[in-house]
Order: C-alpha cells, then structure tokens, then sequence
C-alpha cells in the first residue's frame, strides 16, 4: 500500500459536501425555512 | 498507551455492539416518528411518540455515550490514535455532532411525550414539532451510516505526512 503525501482527494470531497450541507441548512434556519419547527409556547 | 490484546477485542466488541445498537435504535425511533406524523389513529399516535420518548433515554442517549467513550478508548489505545487518522478524526466530528443534536433534540422528544399523554392528537395538530422528529432522525441515521461506513472502509490518509 503506497502513502500519498497532502490531503487525501476523498477528504476535500467529504469537507466539501460538510460544508455545503452546513450552509444550506444555516440559510434555511435564517430565512425561516427551516425543517421541522419549534415547540409552541407552553 | 496501549491495550493489551484481550482488552483491546474487548473494547473493539463493546464499540461496534453499542455504535451498530445506537445505528438500529434510531432506525426504530424513525420509524415511530413516521408512525407518529402519519397514522391516523389516535392510540397509534399516543403510542408511537410516549415510545420515542422512551426509546431516547433508555436506550439511544446509553447507546450513543458508549459508542463515543468505547470509540475513544479504542483509538487511544491503538495505534489509529486519536488524531492520526482522517477517518478517525471525521469519524469522530460526525459522532461528536450526532450527540450534541442528540442532545438539543430531547426537549421537543420530551414535549410530544407529553401532548400525547395529555391529549388526543389530531392529524394536523404539533406538525412542525412532528415532522421536525421525522427530519431529525432522518439526518442522524445518514450521519451514522456514513460514520460506519467510515469505520468499515477506513480509507487512508494519515494527518501530517511529511512534516
């Protein structure tokens, strides 16, 4: 098995797709699109 | 510091029967929360969410606090290390997310708990808090299934190779 110097491609990928995933669902929760929804006042 | 081999099969057992338990725990607790979003009768609605609540404490939150502290000592008491790894450490980020969610998400688990014991649930009643449960065990199986994926596969790459 040979080791290949720097960051490996399948981790920038993965880094990638965290990133995007994290963003949109920042943006979702901003414009008040979110999933789902909060528990009403009790 | 490094495991002795018995200690060591030891820790390994404990670490997948308690991450592949936690996997097919939220599995279950999907299932329920479709049940409970979807279903129509009132006792299969009562029943699906006092069930998810009792799912979450007795055997999702046991399950995923073993499964990081098993993973640890695993890697600590190896040589994959803590930080040597890209999996480990990815894995590890994934595991770390997947309990904070967890964690946060025990209140609105707890709260339909509640409102079903209390009442009867029509079909539209609690929708967001509803589907926010189908939406949170949805993301949290995804995040385990690539986690054991990860575990698996164990794809190479080694932090700081070459410094």
């Amino acid at each position: 098995m040979t080791v290949e110097p720097g960051m490996p491609r399948w981790v920038k990928v993965f880094g990638i797709v965290g990133l995007a995933l994290v963003l949109i669902f920042a943006v979702l929760h901003l414009t008040g699109h979110a999933v789902g929804g909060h528990m009403p006042h009790q | 510091m490094t495991l002795t081999p018995i200690i060591r099969k030891v820790a390994l057992t404990a670490h997948v029967i308690t991450s592949v338990g936690w996997l097919g725990a939220v599995a279950a607790f999907l299932a329920l929360a479709i049940a409970g979003l979807t279903s129509v009768e009132p006792p299969m609605v009562r029943a699906a969410y006092l069930a998810t609540d009792l799912t979450t404490w007795f055997v999702i939150v046991p399950l995923c606090t073993a499964s990081l502290l098993t993973g640890i000592v695993q890697s600590l008491g190896t040589t994959w290390g803590l930080v040597r790894h890209y999996w480990v450490v990815i894995k590890l980020v994934l595991t770390l997310l997947a309990t904070g969610v967890l964690a946060l998400h025990t209140q609105p688990i707890a709260y339909m708990a509640r409102a079903a014991a209390e009442r009867t649930l029509a079909t539209g009643d609690l929708r967001d808090v509803r589907g926010q449960l189908v939406f949170d065990a949805s993301a949290a199986l995804l995040v385990l299934l690539v986690a054991t994926a990860l575990a698996v596969l164990k794809p190479r790459g080694v932090i700081g190779y070459g410094r």
